[in-house]
């Protein structure tokens, strides 16, 4: 058992495993037995899925109070840190307690949004509990961006960076094809840990970076930098920042060591190819 | 004018990436592109760096919060592939390489980053603040009638 970890952020896409038992399997035998114990699950997986996809922890406790509450919960009252999330309500004089466990989590937007959406239209009445419920395990199972998506997003980030900084036309296809190529393989080392990812990908952007400045001519530099942007923690700055703002500052806290971590594996994969190619 | 189209295509990247679809892409490409466009006119007004920084941050901070009230969708939809086109990465790479190098201008690189970050984090700081005081008041004064 790992009870100290907070998860970790995982650059790129995360890989979902299929789960051993269907979340719509639980819900048909729990809509038949309990449905007190149905609505915490259901508050349960929507958090689950907001803090896999990287959103901010007021957030994330805000959507699980309002769903328990459009339940019919009496008092709703939940906690959440990156690591884990717990919510404790009364329903019809029973009181219900669940908690989760957050192993990993990456960035997901478009998921945020579609559990943001299903919230409202839980609360305004659009749909049942049981709707919210379905929707939330097909949006749970989905296998979210494409690969060619991440590549094709990674190039374009990595080209526009390029412009940013000033780059001539070779140096910024140089940089989109740098950033493309970390990007797949991201993809492939899924079983290697988030640091050790981030670091083989910043060590591979450097020595293509390098490569490409001694094949061209062209400023190693701004390729290398345009390319690294893509690895740039930005969700977890920008989620910590809020999170601090919004007072949740131990959350705050954990995702900025999260991001400072991710920063110093970048650093090191750069810094240490640059260096090895000097000494050879 | 190039650092303009390439933050828009940077924070697009970023938006596919982050697996942002049909609008929402489009209007947090665009929010980065403002944010863009206000560092690069704070900058030719010869305003400081993290003056500079603050006000692009604080433009596209309080961008994130009114279409995400306009639309129902999260602030961080908007404002996550928006920020990171400001983010110093130059300047942290550059302090890196010239202290890992030993060279001087690695105090000065350091000391650049500092303030383009501190610029960033004042500028998502005063313009959050000020949109959930507002949403707070407004949701008092909605209680106390009901």
């Amino acid at each position: 058992m790992k009870h100290n970890r907070q998860g970790s952020w995982v650059p790129g896409r995360i890989h979902r495993k299929k789960p051993a038992c269907s979340e719509l399997q639980v819900y048909d035998e729990l809509s038949r037995k309990d449905p007190g114990t149905l609505l915490a699950r259901t508050a349960v997986l929507a958090g689950r899925i907001l803090l896999e996809s990287g959103a901010e922890t007021g957030r994330t406790e805000d959507t699980m109070s309002r769903i328990c509450q459009a339940g019919g919960a009496v008092v709703a009252d939940s906690y959440v840190t990156p690591g884990m999330l717990m919510i404790s309500f009364t329903w019809h004089g029973q009181m219900i307690h669940n908690m989760k466990r957050i192993a990993q989590s990456g960035t997901d937007l478009g998921r945020i949004e579609q559990v943001n959406a299903l919230s409202r239209q839980l609360q305004s009445g659009e749909i049942t509990l049981e709707d919210c419920y379905r929707s939330l395990c097909r949006i749970q199972e989905e296998p979210g961006a494409s690969v060619l998506r991440m590549i094709s997003g990674a190039a374009a980030a990595g080209a526009g960076f390029a412009l940013v900084f000033q780059g001539t036309v070779c140096e910024t296809a140089a940089a989109a094809v740098s950033a493309a190529l970390c990007t797949l393989l991201l993809e492939k080392l899924d079983f290697c840990t988030p640091s050790l990812r981030t670091l083989l990908g910043s060590s591979l952007i450097t020595l293509a970076g390098v490569t490409a400045g001694g094949l061209f001519s062209i400023r190693a530099n701004v390729v290398i930098l345009a390319a690294l942007m893509i690895l740039v923690p930005g969700m977890l700055f920008t989620t910590a920042l809020r999170d601090c703002i919004a007072g949740d500052t131990l959350s705050g806290q954990i995702r900025l060591s999260m991001a400072i971590l991710t920063a110093a594996a970048i650093a090191l994969g750069n810094i240490g190819t640059l260096l090895i190619l000097e000494a050879l | 004018m190039t650092g303009i189209i390439g933050a828009f295509a940077g924070a697009l990247g970023f938006a596919c990436m982050y697996n942002l679809s049909g609008r929402n892409l489009w209007l947090a490409a665009a929010n980065g592109m403002m944010g863009q466009i206000v560092y690069v006119a704070a900058e030719a007004a010869q305003w400081n760096e993290f003056a500079a920084m603050a006000a692009a941050s604080l433009t596209v901070t309080l961008l994130a919060e009114l279409l995400a009230r306009i639309f129902c969708s999260p602030v961080t939809a908007y404002l996550v592939c928006a920020l990171i086109p400001l983010v110093p990465g130059k300047g942290i790479f550059e302090a890196i390489r010239c202290w890992i190098l030993d060279y001087a201008d690695a105090g000065g690189w350091a000391r650049l980053t500092f303030l383009q970050g501190a610029g960033i984090a004042a500028g998502c700081l005063i313009a959050a603040g000020v949109a959930r005081t507002l949403a707070g008041y407004r949701k008092q004064k909605k209680e106390a009638a009901s």
